[in-house]
């Protein structure tokens, strides 16, 4: 039983340093396909509606493919894109939160009062959009009551083993909720898309 | 403006996720993209969408757009919508 590890059952992985991410991206199969959208749909959750999924994965794929971002040997293309969209997300957020306070200064460059309290709030819009992402995570699972334990574990950074000490699970308990929190997972994709 | 980041708890479950999606099986995801009718019909929209999307940006001509689409999909949803 070991925390979610990043390696797909085929995966296709760098092998050489001159990999080529086009010929992996040309490679790959509709299931991958559908994966690779799922993961662009999960990292663009909460993001502002200007910043579509495929805005984030056209980006993550650019950025492979310039070469700004390597793909390392052994680490599967999906695991690696899935890492460069997060990656995307984060910088659009910095940007954000930089544009937010170029505004402010801006817009009112007299009243320090103002900017005091500018500087000490968070922007309300990521505030209320990360809390709609994780009431909607939670949302997902409600009535499984194991599934919510693991959840909350391993949002609390617990590993597998900590989780099923916490609140009690078996190893088969763990590991049959975890199946099952994946099956929902990739059901609410399809019915989120 | 503080510099905000999105809560921990979000992230940490956001990585998990992603981690449950990149090693899910073949048959996990088609199983999810097959529940109904309807859903198999997205999913072949989907998978389109994600050719052309890929195409366009890695700037690949038709050899790959060409590419069969999954077309039995939608017939296996209305099998498994067909009582007994």
């Amino acid at each position: 039983m070991e925390r979610p590890t990043v390696i797909a059952p085929n995966p296709v992985v760098a092998e050489e340093p001159s990999r080529d991410v086009a010929a992996a991206l040309c490679a790959l199969s509709n299931a991958e396909l559908l994966r690779l959208n799922a993961l662009a749909r999960l990292w663009t959750r909460g993001m502002p509606e200007t910043l579509s999924w495929a805005d984030v994965l056209q980006e993550a794929i650019a950025r492979a493919l310039d070469g700004s971002r390597t793909w390392p040997p052994g680490v599967p293309i999906l695991a690696f894109l899935s890492g460069v969209m997060r990656s995307i997300c984060d910088d659009h957020w910095r940007q954000h939160v930089r544009e937010a306070r170029v505004i402010v200064r801006s817009a009112d460059a007299g009243d320090a009062r103002a900017e005091g309290v500018s500087a000490a709030t968070p922007d309300p819009e990521r505030v209320v959009a990360a809390a709609q992402a994780l009431s909607d995570i939670y949302d997902l699972f409600v009535g499984d009551g194991a599934a919510l334990k693991v959840i909350t574990g391993l949002a609390d950074g617990l590993t597998a083993a900590e989780i099923c000490e916490t609140y009690g699970l078996s190893e088969r308990e763990y590991d049959t909720t975890r199946k099952r929190m994946r099956r929902a997972l990739l059901r609410a994709d399809v019915e989120w898309s | 403006m503080a510099n905000w980041q999105p809560p921990d708890e979000l992230l940490r479950l956001l990585e998990a996720f992603a981690a449950e999606i990149v090693g899910s099986t073949d048959r996990e995801i088609m199983a999810a993209s097959t529940l109904s009718v309807a859903a198999a019909r997205a999913t072949l929209v989907q998978v389109l969408r994600m050719r052309e999307l890929v195409c366009e940006a890695i700037d690949e001509p038709l050899e790959l757009k060409e590419r069969p689409l999954p077309l039995e999909l939608e017939t296996v949803a209305e099998l498994r919508q067909r009582p007994n």
